[in-house]
This record gives structure tokens, C-alpha cells and sequence, in this order.
């Protein structure tokens, strides 16, 4: 029985250290969203159709058309991200506004016939098939307030890296930016779906290439030590990784979280 | 001798107000703190301070269109114009002086007033046409001056709305103002001199622009290179002050009221500096109200919360209302749910810390996600009261408290307007 208790508690005090033996750093690159489905879920049966646009990235739009659907995957944005923007015929035959307060149900749920539970099964079937795995979701907005305005619901994921979030650090997004690659946008990818399928998908994303593995991590209850001696009176600290670094060659660093302070998460060093 | 001090103190009093009688002196008609004027030291009425703007690659600079200058093209056809003005073509239109919608002027100057400077022009951010060219031409000529575009610069021309004056108001002419403004609205002070739009007849002057020539500007001040009188700054606060002089006599009573109500419905201070004051119709500043006549003020506290405020004077109640509170937030990255019950209990305590009425609160709704600015992101809670007036609370995801703006308002914006203005 001694035995079994012993090994329990050696469980016990090992499982946080395998935890945060998943951790490590990485380098950013940006994401590559599969070509295929995103030209399927712009453009459906009209898919074969589509036709590159003259940019600096590749951009998909139809024949003769202007405006929606189009679709296209952005990496000239900086930070090595890629941003994603699907826009379906919808977004021209529909008046969706899930970003008008005025509109937004509080109640969460939106006057259509799609549930919030179906408009996240959907959503996460389309984020499937972008190859987009790694993510947490943030939020359900049911909007459609306005009599006269079609309902729907606005799903915001956001990237997750080793089963934790991932956070910009506040030097990425300077106060004054004049110009939009100035600026890390949040890795999060936003879905907009109602009664006649999907709208609209945008986000911005990394992918993410090891430099090192299996870094140690102090407990928790360090951190919350460490942000103390920071000043900082947490009742939690939350592991994540923190990017950080210049526009051309971000990194990610494992980190412990409160508020908006960062340590790092291998040896509680101050990192914003 | 200390029983006949208090005494002599009583015996004192009426002398005092005696003495205030002979001077004249007359209670402001007012609830507001007079405002203290500060004179700074670090005052600068040259145009030196211009130079900076003006210098490529600063903090804060002219776009290429609006620098003081023609282009190099502008130039060269500024010298074949010349010789064609010479040989005698003219301009249709005269622009020297000229005071209203400007597209091109040229302006006399003092030369006492504008550090030697005796002419000034103002060119569009639009490329220069051969007759606007040649108004300029022609308006230096009437001053017996040829015209050389080299000798352009920030000290005696703007461009394309680079600029809104012809140097920075000083702090300490600002402070002024205010107190003269005060003076004018609330005590019925004028000047003797009217002031003059024309800026060669007392060194101030005002011209109204084209905005399409001036990237939406719609004036341009002339200020001399010197330290303005109390009377020069009190004769501009008078012809530029929009307001309507038949209402300036109620403008006490009405301030008490918004300041009473300000505490009722906010919690702000009696101890506040008024910012700005005036009266408009409440439909210009906000979609969800119509033509009611409003009185609005800005008010400060010491520690820098703000709080406005709208009174409807025909109903006597405030309509709208504000506070800020200041925030020195970084940037933050992080994103919760805008619907979690969390903000609905913060929204709620905040505005039952401010109610001084003790008024029910019949609902708490998210509106969900918004930018707090320049510091990430957050949410809007709507807290509505008894008699569905509501505050709109905004509370940062990074703090997870109240930030920024708190609103009031009494009126909401009808869906089916809303939906006119989006799609019909």
C-alpha cells in the first residue's frame, strides 16, 4: 500500500514536469491554408472556375466578376504571418453585420434556424479542412438584433501551440502605426455563418518550426511567486507562449501569463 | 485682547464688502472654480517652431503635397509665366487679400509682425494650374514684388492644409483664451476694436479655405510673431466663437444644472474644470437623438477623469452623458469571451458606484467584442436603468476592469433608422 501511495505522489509530482515537457521555442513562418479547400468553401461548384489575380500573393477571384466571392492567402503582411480571407457569394446577397453592437443578441442566441452548436461543428469542419488543428475557441457572437438584418453567428478561434494560446507581444503592435505591416495582427481566425452556409472566414496565422524541444518549465506556483516579486498580485498564472522579436524573425517563447506581464516560463525572467 | 480679535473681525467685514462696492467688484454669475492662468516661461511666438514640422523624416510631418513650396515643375512653369505676365496676360481673378474660400491667396503682411516677412501664400495640395500660378504672379506684382517660388517656405506660405495657422498658439495664449472667453460669454466683455479678418490692419487675420484645396481645412489664422494682447486674443475669442449670444446669459444656470446632474448620474465631483462649453442642436453630435437644443460642457477633474454632458434646456434634463476615464494600458493580445457573465457583474457594480440616485438596474446586456484603444481589445456592456435610460461600459480583456468611456444616454438608435443609413 506504502508503494502505491509513493508511486502515486511521484506520479503526481511528475505529471506537471511532462506537462511542461512539451514546451519549447520556435521560429514563425506563415501558415500554408490548403489551397484546395479554401477555393472550395470560396467558391463551391464555381471552384474550378476561380482565377489567380494579379498580386504579390496568391489571390482568387471569377472571371469577369468584381467584388465577392474571392479568396486568397496573404504572407507579404510581415511577422511571417499569413492572412487568410475567404469571402462566399453570400457576402454580397446577404446584410450580415456581426460587428454592430446595435445587432448583437446578448441572449447568444441568433434568430435563424442554425444553433450556436451547429454554426461550431460547422465552423470547426471548414478550420478541418484549411488544415487548421491547433486552435481554442473564443467566442460565439450571435448577431441579427436588427428586425430587418438576417441572423447569424461570428466564431473566433485562436491559435493554440503545444495545447496553449499563443500572445503578441505588446513591442509587435507599436501605439502609433502608420502602416499595417508595422504591426503583429492576433492570430485568430474569424467565421461568420448563417442559414445559407458560410460567409465569410478571415484570420491570421503561423505556422511554427522547433529550435528547442522539451524546455523545463517552472510550476506554476513559481510564477505566481515570480510575478509577485514583479509587483504583480496574481491568483493565477496562465502558461502560453509569448511572440516576440522583430517583424522579419518572430519567435515563440514559452511563458507564463498574468494580466498583461509575461516571465518566462523556463526561469521566470521578466519578458513584458 | 483675544475676546476684542474676534470682534474686530466682525466690525471688518462689512468694510471689506464697502470696499468691494467702490471697486465694483460683481460675483461671477457662476457655480464653475475661476480658472487659474498659468503663465509658462517656455513660450515661443516665432515660427521657428513650424521648422520642425516641416523637416522630411520627423516624428510628425508634412506629406510631400502640403511642404511650403511648388514643386519643381510648378517652378519652372512659375518662370515662363512670368515672362507671360510680363508681356501682359493676367489672371481673371484677383486673389490678393482675397478672405473667403480661398483656393490661392497671397496675403500683405507687417513686416514688424511676421519677422520681416511682407507677403504670405497659401497654394491647394492640387497640382497648380499656369492661372493659379499666375494669380500669385500677379498678386506680388500689385505689391511691386516679383515673384521667385524659391523664396517660399514655411515662414511665408502653406500648402494643402499643412498647417492650420502661421505659428502654434502658445499654452499660455490658450489659458488666456479660455479666461477671455469666460470673460466674453459669462460677463458680457468686449472689445473696443472689432476684429478684422484682414490681417496687414492689426497683425491677426482669418481666411476661410476651399476644403477640397486644403485636405478638409476650412480656415487659416494669422497669428503675429509676438506675444498677442489680452484685447487681440479677446477680439478673435468674439468673431470666432459660434455660439448664440442670447444664450450666453443662461449659460450659469444651465452649467449648475449639468454639473448636479453630472454627479447624480455619473458621480463626477463639484471640483471640476470646465473645458469647453457651448450650445447646438443634439442631433449633430450623436444619429440617436433629433433637434432638441442642447447645452453641452467638458469638464476635467484634478487627477484628469473627464466627464460631458448634454442638457436638453427645454426639458431641463441631461440627455446624454459621458465620463473618461484615463488609462495607460500597453497593447495586449488577449481575447475572452465577451459574453462570459464576468463583465455583466463588473458593468453592473460600476454604474451602481456611480448612480447617486439609487435607480434600479432593469438589465445588463453584452454587446460584445471592442477595440479598446491601444490597448487590445475588450468588451461593451449595456447597463440598462428603471426607466430605460442605460450606460454603455467598456471594460478591457487585459485588466478585466473598467476602462475608457463610460456613456449615458437616454435615447437609443431605432433599428429601422439604423437600417436606412446602413442599406437605403
Amino acid at each position: 500500500m506504502k508503494r502505491l501511495i509513493c508511486v502515486l505522489l511521484l506520479g503526481l509530482l511528475i505529471l506537471p514536469s511532462a506537462s511542461a515537457g512539451a514546451m519549447g521555442e520556435y521560429t514563425l513562418s506563415p501558415f500554408a491554408f490548403d489551397t484546395e479547400a479554401m477555393l472550395t468553401l470560396a467558391f463551391g461548384d464555381q471552384a474550378a472556375d476561380a482565377q489567380l489575380n494579379d498580386r504579390d500573393y496568391p489571390f482568387y477571384d471569377l472571371p469577369n466578376s468584381s467584388g465577392a466571392p474571392f479568396c486568397g492567402q496573404n504572407d507579404t503582411m510581415g511577422f511571417q504571418q499569413m492572412k487568410l480571407t475567404v469571402y462566399t457569394a453570400l457576402v454580397s446577397t446577404e446584410q450580415y453585420e456581426p460587428f454592430i453592437p446595435e445587432n448583437i443578441e446578448p441572449s447568444g442566441v441568433a434568430k435563424c434556424a442554425l444553433t450556436p452548436q451547429q454554426a461550431l461543428a460547422d465552423a470547426e469542419a471548414w478550420l478541418a479542412e484549411l488544415g487548421v488543428t491547433d486552435y481554442a475557441l473564443q467566442s460565439v457572437t450571435a448577431y441579427g438584433r436588427v428586425s430587418k438584418l438576417p441572423g447569424g453567428y461570428l466564431l473566433a478561434f485562436g491559435q493554440t501551440l503545444d495545447g496553449v494560446p499563443v500572445y503578441w507581444a505588446a513591442s509587435t503592435h507599436p501605439e502609433e502605426t502608420y502602416s499595417p505591416a508595422a504591426a503583429a495582427q492576433p492570430n485568430r481566425i474569424k467565421v461568420v455563418v448563417g442559414d445559407n452556409g458560410l460567409i465569410l472566414i478571415t484570420g491570421w496565422w503561423n505556422a511554427f518550426t522547433p529550435t528547442k524541444q522539451d524546455a523545463a518549465v517552472i510550476s506554476e506556483e513559481e510564477a505566481i511567486a515570480a510575478f509577485a516579486d514583479m509587483g504583480e498580485d496574481a491568483a493565477s498564472a496562465e502558461l502560453c507562449y509569448l511572440l516576440a522579436g522583430t517583424q522579419d524573425a518572430p519567435v515563440a517563447l514559452p511563458a507564463y501569463r498574468s494580466q498583461n506581464r509575461f516571465i518566462s516560463a523556463e526561469d521566470g525572467a521578466v519578458l513584458q | 485682547m483675544r475676546k476684542w480679535f474676534p470682534m474686530l473681525l466682525v466690525l471688518a467685514l462689512p468694510l471689506t464688502g464697502a470696499a468691494a462696492q467702490a471697486n465694483e467688484v460683481v460675483a461671477l454669475p457662476t457655480v464653475a472654480p475661476l480658472q487659474q492662468v498659468e503663465v509658462s516661461t517656455a513660450v515661443d511666438y516665432t515660427s521657428a517652431s513650424l521648422a520642425e514640422y516641416y523637416t522630411p523624416g520627423g516624428t510628425e510631418c508634412a506629406v510631400d503635397e502640403q511642404m511650403p513650396r511648388m514643386s519643381a515643375e510648378e517652378s519652372e512653369r512659375a518662370a515662363a509665366l512670368l515672362q507671360d505676365y510680363q508681356a501682359g496676360e493676367r489672371p481673371a481673378e484677383n486673389v490678393l487679400n482675397k478672405l473667403e474660400n480661398a483656393v490661392v491667396g497671397v496675403y500683405t503682411l507687417n513686416p514688424e509682425d511676421y519677422e520681416g516677412e511682407t507677403l504670405y501664400t497659401l497654394l491647394p495640395v492640387t497640382p497648380l494650374t499656369d492661372e493659379q500660378i499666375l494669380e500669385v504672379i500677379d498678386a506680388f506684382a500689385q505689391c511691386g514684388q516679383t515673384f521667385d517660388p524659391d523664396t517660399l517656405s514655411y515662414r511665408n506660405c502653406m500648402r494643402g492644409g499643412g498647417i492650420e495657422a502661421s505659428r502654434f498658439l502658445q499654452e499660455e495664449e490658450r489659458e488666456r483664451m479660455n479666461t477671455l472667453t469666460d470673460l466674453y460669454i459669462r460677463q458680457g466683455f468686449v472689445s473696443e476694436t472689432a476684429y478684422t479678418p484682414l490681417i496687414s490692419d492689426d497683425g491677426l487675420g482669418m481666411v476661410t479655405l476651399d476644403p477640397d484645396s486644403y485636405c478638409g481645412m476650412e480656415d487659416y489664422h494669422f497669428f503675429p510673431c509676438r506675444r498677442m494682447t489680452d484685447d487681440e486674443l479677446l477680439r478673435f475669442v468674439i468673431y470666432t466663437e459660434t455660439g448664440d449670444p442670447t444664450e450666453y446669459g443662461n449659460y450659469a444656470a444651465y452649467e449648475k444644472r449639468l454639473r448636479l446632474e453630472l454627479s447624480r448620474l455619473m458621480g463626477a465631483p463639484l471640483v471640476m474644470t470646465r473645458q469647453y462649453e457651448g450650445m447646438s442642436e443634439m442631433g449633430d453630435f450623436s444619429v440617436k437623438y433629433g433637434d432638441e437644443t442642447v447645452y453641452y460642457a467638458s469638464f476635467q477633474t484634478l487627477d484628469g477623469v473627464q466627464y460631458g454632458g448634454y442638457l436638453d434646456v427645454e426639458t431641463d434634463r441631461v440627455v446624454s452623458a459621458n465620463l473618461y476615464l484615463p488609462y495607460t494600458l500597453q497593447y495586449s493580445d488577449l481575447y475572452l469571451d465577451p459574453f462570459d457573465g464576468q463583465w455583466l457583474a463588473v458593468a453592473q457594480e460600476a454604474v451602481s458606484q456611480l448612480r447617486g440616485d439609487g435607480m434600479e438596474i432593469r438589465a445588463v446586456e453584452s454587446r460584445g467584442e471592442t477595440d479598446v484603444q491601444d490597448a487590445g481589445y475588450g468588451v461593451m456592456v449595456d447597463v440598462i436603468m428603471e426607466d430605460g435610460s442605460y450606460y454603455n461600459v467598456q471594460i478591457a480583456y487585459q485588466t478585466g476592469a473598467v476602462c475608457g468611456w463610460i456613456t449615458y444616454d437616454t435615447h437609443t438608435l431605432d433599428p429601422d433608422q439604423l437600417y436606412a443609413m446602413m442599406y437605403e
